[in-house]
C-alpha cells in the first residue's frame, strides 16, 4: 500500500481492517486454502490474519502495500502452522519431495504441446498444482493466481527474488512434466 | 518456458482456481467473528481476562472465608514460583532483586511485554509478585507452605463435582505468565550436542523431521527412515521406510510411524513389532489403548483391529479425531450445515453427534475419557455439552490421563484448563509470537514450548504450576522438541541438541 493508499483507509483501526477484510478477505482465505489444503483451517488462518493485522497495525507503516502486507501475515502463519506437530496430523500429506530436492527436469522449450495438454487438461491443473512442493506451490500462487511481481513474491516470502525466479522456473517446469506425463513430476 | 505457456498457466490457473473455489468467500460472519474478537482485545485492557463460558451452572464451591484466605494464598504460591523466574520485563530493579538464580538463559530480558489486566482479587505483576489492589507483598517461604496445605483444601472441596477434577495442580485465580523472549542464546550456554551419527548427514528439509521421546529413548524421523537414539542421544539403529514422511507417535511404549503404505509399530530399540499395511498412505492416524488403529485415508476414516478393517467411519472425512480410553472414537466432521463432534463405540456404532459452535480443530479425551475437549468445547461423554472457551482451540491435549487440559487457541494462547468445568489454572500469553511446537514429557510435569516471532525463536519451559523451568533464546528454529525429567531436547538440523534443566 502506497502512503496515499494508507491514507485511504479509516484513521480507525478497527474500520481499517474491517475495509481490508472486506477488500482482501477472500484472497487470503484462498491463499491459505493452497498452504494448508483445507477450507475450515483456511478460513480460521483467515481470520487470525485479520486479528494479527489489527494488533500489529502501528508496524504498517504504508511502506508495501495492503496486499503483500496481509499476505506476508497469511504466509508466515500457514507457514508455522504447517511446522506444528498437531497441524501436521491433521494437514493432508505434503508431497515427500522438497524445494531442495535435485529435480531432474526436461530443460527444453515448452513449445506448443505443453500449452495444448493445459488447455485439455484445465481441470487437472489445480491438482497437479496442490501437489507441488510447498515452497513451488507458493510461488506459482503467488505468482498466477495472487497476481504478485517476482519482488513482492520475495518480499512475502522472505526470499530473495532470484530464489523466487529460480523456483517459478522449476515449479512451470513440473507442471509441465505433469501435463504431459499425466501425474506428478518425479 | 515459452512466454504462450506462460499466459496459458496463468489463465487457466485463474479459471481453476475460480472454479474449484467458487462461492467459498471471506462472508459477513467471517467478518464479524474477527471484529468481535477484536473488541474483545480491546477490552481485556481494561477488563479481567475472558473466562471459558459454561452451559450450565457449575457446582458452586460454598464461599468459606477459608477458601477466600487459601484461593488468595494458592495465588501467592504461584506468585513466589514466579519469583524465582526472571520472564519479567525489563527494567524492573524490584523483580531482579527478588528473582531467584534460574536457568542462565533468564538474564536481562530485553524485550518488555505488555500486562494483561489481572483477575479481580490477585494479578500476577510482571514482576512475578502477586499483587491484590492495594499493594504487594514480599515472598515468604512460610507463607507458601501454608498456601500449599490450602490449596490441598481446595482439591478436596472440588472433589465432589462429578468428574475426575484437578484443581491440585494450580490456584483457584489463574496465574498470567508472560513469556520474555529470553536474551541469553545457544552459544552462551553449555551446550551439549550430542553425537547424532547420522543426523549431521540428513540432507533432508527441515519441516520434514519430527521426534519423539519414549521413556529415556527419543526416535527421530526423516523422510525415508526413523533414527532411534539412546538417552544420551546417539542414535542406535536405524530403519527404512517407504517414501513419504509420516506421522509419529509414542504409544504403550512403542513408536509408531507411517511410510508410504506401511504403518509400523517399533521398540525403542528400533525393532519392529509388528506392522499394518493400509489400502493407501494415510493423511493422519491413532493408536486406541488396545491397540487398534484409526487411519484417515482420502476416502474414510477405517479403524483396524489388528490387520482387520473394523469398521468404517460413514460420512465426510474427519477433520481431526482421537481415541478414548474405554476404546471409542471421537471424530469432528464438517457437514453441510456445520461441523459436528461424533461419538463412536468400539465397535463402531454410532453413539451421538453434537453441534459444535466455538470452531477450531483440536480433539482429545480428558477426565479419564468423561471428557471429550474439541475446538475449545467440552462435552460429557454422554454428549452434554459442559463448557465451552471463548474461543476456538487449535490445540488441545492432557497432561496426564485425569489431568488438566492444555489448550492453544487461535491467539496463541495457551492455557491449562480443568477439563470438568474449563476454569483456568494459568494461562502463557507470548503476544505477537507464534507457537510452533509444543511439548509434554511422559510423566505429565513438564511442557515444553518453541515459539517464534520473525526470524527469532525461543524455547521454554513450564511446570504443571506454570513455574518457567528454563528458557532460551535459540538461533536456529527447532524442527522437534522433546522434554523429559531433567532434560530437553531439541531436534536442529545438524543434530539432536539437550539441555540439562535447572534443578527444581
Amino acid at each position: 500500500m502506497s502512503h496515499s493508499e494508507r491514507a485511504a483507509l479509516p484513521a480507525d483501526r478497527s474500520a481499517a481492517i474491517e475495509q481490508l477484510m472486506q477488500e482482501y478477505g477472500t484472497k487470503v482465505m484462498h491463499l491459505a486454502y493452497y498452504y494448508l489444503k483445507d477450507r475450515h483451517l483456511a478460513e480460521d488462518v483467515a481470520q487470525e490474519v485479520f486479528i494479527k493485522a489489527y494488533r500489529n497495525w502501528d508496524s504498517f507503516r504504508g511502506e508495501s502495500s495492503a496486499y503483500t502486507w496481509l499476505y506476508k501475515i497469511t504466509v508466515n502463519l500457514c507457514r508455522d502452522k504447517a511446522r506444528s506437530a498437531w497441524w501436521r496430523r491433521l494437514l493432508p500429506s505434503d508431497d515427500p519431495r522438497s524445494a531442495n530436492d535435485e529435480l531432474e527436469l526436461s530443460t527444453a522449450d515448452d513449445g506448443p504441446e505443453a500449452a495444448a495438454i493445459l488447455q485439455d487438461d484445465r481441470d487437472r491443473l489445480m491438482e497437479h498444482v496442490m501437489h507441488l512442493p510447498e515452497a513451488y506451490r507458493e510461488a506459482i500462487v503467488l505468482y498466477y493466481y495472487q497476481d504478485l511481481s517476482t519482488v513482492e513474491i520475495a518480499e512475502v516470502t522472505g526470499q530473495n527474488e532470484n530464489t523466487i525466479k529460480t523456483r517459478l522456473f522449476r515449479a512451470r517446469a513440473m507442471l509441465k512434466e505433469m501435463l504431459l506425463k499425466g501425474g506428478v513430476a518425479r | 518456458m515459452s512466454d504462450r505457456f506462460d499466459a496459458d498457466l496463468k489463465k487457466v490457473l485463474k479459471e481453476s482456481t475460480a472454479k474449484s473455489l467458487e462461492g467459498w468467500e471471506f462472508t459477513s460472519s467471517m467478518r464479524q467473528t474477527v471484529l468481535k474478537r477484536i473488541a474483545e482485545e480491546g477490552e481485556e485492557e481494561s477488563q479481567p481476562p475472558a473466562q471459558p463460558v459454561p452451559l450450565r451452572r457449575p457446582r458452586q464451591v460454598a464461599a468459606h472465608p477459608a477458601l477466600w484466605v487459601a484461593a488468595a494464598a494458592a495465588a501467592f504460591v504461584v506468585a513466589v514460583n514466579m519469583m524465582n523466574i526472571d520472564m519479567g520485563l525489563g527494567g524492573n530493579a524490584a523483580k531482579k532483586e527478588n528473582a531467584a538464580p534460574m536457568a542462565a538463559t533468564s538474564q536481562s530480558p530485553q524485550e518488555n511485554v505488555q500486562e494483561s489486566a489481572p483477575p479481580e482479587d490477585t494479578a500476577v505483576s510482571s514482576g512475578g509478585v502477586a499483587e491484590k489492589p492495594t499493594g504487594s507483598k514480599s515472598a515468604d517461604p512460610a507463607q507458601s507452605q501454608g498456601a500449599v496445605a490450602m490449596k490441598a483444601t481446595l482439591s478436596t472441596e472440588s472433589k465432589n463435582e462429578g468428574l475426575a477434577d484437578t484443581a491440585a495442580v494450580g490456584p483457584a485465580a489463574p496465574a498470567r505468565i508472560h513469556l520474555q523472549m529470553p536474551e541469553v542464546q545457544t552459544a552462551a550456554l553449555a551446550v551439549q550436542v550430542k553425537d547424532g551419527a547420522g543426523i549431521a548427514a540428513m540432507a533432508v528439509p527441515v519441516e520434514r523431521l519430527a521426534m519423539v521421546r519414549v521413556g529415556m529413548n527419543a526416535a527421530v524421523r526423516t523422510q525415508r527412515t526413523v533414527q532411534f537414539l539412546d538417552a544420551e542421544g546417539a542414535m542406535v539403529r536405524e530403519q527404512e521406510l517407504p517414501e513419504g514422511a509420516g506421522q509419529m507417535l509414542a504409544w504403550n511404549g512403542q513408536i509408531v510411524t507411517t511410510g508410504g503404505r506401511e504403518l509400523v509399530f517399533f521398540s525403542t530399540a528400533g525393532e519392529v513389532q509388528r506392522n499394518l499395511t493400509l489400502p493407501a498412505t494415510p493423511d493422519g492416524f491413532a493408536v486406541s489403548p488396545d491397540g487398534r488403529v484409526a487411519a484417515l485415508l482420502s476416502t474414510a476414516l477405517q479403524v483396524y483391529d489388528g490387520t482387520t478393517l473394523q469398521f468404517e467411519v460413514p460420512g465426510a472425512l474427519p477433520l481431526a479425531f482421537a481415541f478414548g480410553p474405554d476404546g471409542s472414537l471421537a471424530a469432528v466432521v464438517r457437514e453441510s450445515d456445520g461441523a459436528y463432534l461424533k461419538l463412536f463405540g468400539q465397535n463402531g456404532s454410532s453413539l451421538w453427534r453434537a453441534k459444535l459452535s466455538v470452531g477450531g480443530t483440536g480433539i482429545t479425551f480428558a477426565a479419564g475419557g468423561d471428557v471429550i475437549l474439541v475446538g475449545g468445547e467440552a462435552f460429557h461423554r454422554s454428549g452434554q455439552p459442559l463448557w465451552r472457551a471463548p474461543l476456538p482451540a487449535q490445540d488441545v491435549f492432557t497432561l496426564g490421563p485425569d489431568g488438566p487440559v492444555v489448550v492453544r487457541d487461535a491467539q496463541q494462547t495457551i492455557s491449562l484448563l480443568r477439563p470438568a468445568d474449563g476454569t483456568e489454572i494459568w494461562t502463557v500469553q507470548h503476544p505477537g509470537r507464534q507457537t510452533i511446537y509444543t511439548a509434554i514429557s511422559d510423566d505429565a510435569e513438564l511442557l515444553a514450548i518453541v515459539a517464534s516471532v520473525d526470524e527469532v525463536a525461543a524455547v521454554w519451559v513450564l511446570d504443571r504450576a506454570g513455574g518457567l523451568r528454563y528458557s532460551e533464546r535459540l538461533t536456529v528454529q527447532p524442527s522437534g522438541v522433546a522434554v523429559e525429567g531433567e532434560t530437553l531436547f531439541l531436534l536442529t538440523p545438524e543434530a539432536v541438541e539437550t539441555r540439562a534443566l535447572p534443578s527444581r
